[in-house]
């Protein structure tokens, strides 16, 4: 009998179970998305990943991480880098387990109220067996909704393999009915502007006029799956008074120690002169180009935004 | 002074407790107890994951039968087993993994 670490993919499915008595106990609502459950559904191949998500209630957020933290669990350090997103997760530790627990109280891509998006995926949800305990989840539905957005952030075009292979997994155990009912929550979460790739791929939506109520956020959407990695940087730039651009850039290049070697470090131990020195060359060669494209796409969206409210073509 | 006595949870019969989020596999099993969260999870491998992959979580089960069942599975005589199955499931008792049930008075 021993009390070391258990490897990710055991650790998964418990620590979901953890998170689902706990939420039971504090009543809130939260739901498994994405990892173990998706593959109980059989939307995806079962593998280990280092850590789970949950998608809580946005006003119950933080009654849930005080108690996890009253469990020994602990916040990740939130990277001092400027970003495009605003954050939607907490990600939580523990020196025990082997994964860690991202808690959204919205997810990126659903670009209606988060506490209907909430209620809308609430409603349809469903009880997944994870580790032998029954863990409220997505329902398939809402579950490929949120793994396509998830897909999409890196591959807005869709198309990805990873995406193709949802797609067929989506279509193998979903019937005809229920692959409409993505469309409908597409439209009841405002997720269709950034799930369009993804429901042509499924025949579900072939008008290339995409009807978006928030434009805004989509336009934020937009910017934040096609940026360059520099992006984020140049916006925070384009905020940021002339005369204070030197300590942005100096941040920019310098990060912490740490942050340098989250975003850059590798397996091959180079040192962090060198991977800094790294991060310099690269700046200079892409921050440029991606000040420019922030410019036009600036043009683009005001220019847009004043032809049409509410509706953007693709 | 007042002697402490120490109850020991030997039973007749086993069964898991309820509330055991587990995941297992024929050589390990890793066991966190939904009542006792910030506890961690505990992980039994080789012999004493097959004990415990030998009980239910419903169906209490007799002592005699699952040391009969452990034996078949590590391919030792049941009298050779039998006194480390009991003091195992006697750890785990008081752990409060298993239910020990008297069926005899």
């Amino acid at each position: 009998m021993t009390e070391s670490r258990t490897l990710p993919v055991e650790a998964g499915p418990l620590v979901h179970a953890l998170v689902n008595r706990v939420a039971s106990e504090l009543d809130v609502r939260a739901l498994a998305i994405k990892g173990p459950a998706l593959a109980v559904q059989g939307l995806r191949a079962p593998r280990a990943s280092a850590d789970v998500d949950v998608l809580i209630h946005p006003a119950d957020l933080e009654c849930f991480v005080e108690r996890m933290l009253g469990l020994g669990w602990f916040e990740s350090l939130p990277s001092s880098a400027p970003r495009i997103m605003p954050a939607h997760s907490v990600n939580l530790l523990h020196e025990r387990w082997s994964v860690g627990i991202d808690v959204h109280h919205f997810f990126p891509g659903f670009l209606g109220d988060p506490e209907q998006v909430f209620e809308a995926l609430w409603e349809r949800r469903a009880t997944v067996d994870l580790a032998g305990a029954p863990v409220l989840a997505c329902d398939p539905v809402g579950q490929v909704a949120v793994v396509a957005l998830h897909l999409l952030r890196d591959c807005p075009e869709g198309g990805s393999p990873a995406l193709n292979d949802l797609r067929d997994r989506a279509r193998q155990t979903m019937d005809r009915d229920r692959l409409a009912d993505l469309l409908s929550l597409a439209k009841q979460s405002d997720a269709v502007g950034p799930l369009h790739p993804f429901l042509q791929s499924l025949d579900l939506h072939m008008d290339d006029l995409v009807s978006v109520e928030n434009a805004e956020g989509f336009a934020l959407w937009q910017t934040y799956t096609t940026a360059e990695p520099s992006a984020p940087w140049v916006l925070k730039l384009a905020a940021t008074p002339k005369y204070r651009w030197p300590g942005v850039i100096w941040h920019a290049v310098m990060l912490s120690d740490e942050e340098i070697r989250v975003l850059h470090g590798g397996p091959s131990g180079e040192s962090l002169a060198h991977l800094r020195w790294s991060r310099v060359r690269r700046g200079v060669r892409t921050v440029p180009p991606a000040v420019v494209a922030h410019l036009r796409r600036r043009s683009a969206t005001r220019s847009s935004d004043r032809k049409r409210r509410g509706t953007t073509s693709r | 002074m007042q002697q402490k006595t120490v109850l020991r949870p030997s039973g007749n019969a086993w069964r898991r407790k309820a509330g055991l989020a587990t995941v297992e596999s024929e050589t390990r099993a890793v066991i966190f107890d939904l009542d006792r969260l910030a506890d961690p999870p505990m992980i039994l491998e080789g012999p004493a994951a097959v004990i415990w992959t030998a009980l239910d979580s419903e169906i209490a089960k007799d002592a005699k039968d699952l040391v009969d069942q452990v034996s078949r599975v590590v391919g030792l005589s049941p009298a050779d087993i039998e006194p480390d199955v009991s003091r195992f499931l006697d750890d785990l008792a008081l752990k409060g993994l298993v239910v020990p049930l008297r069926t005899n008075p």
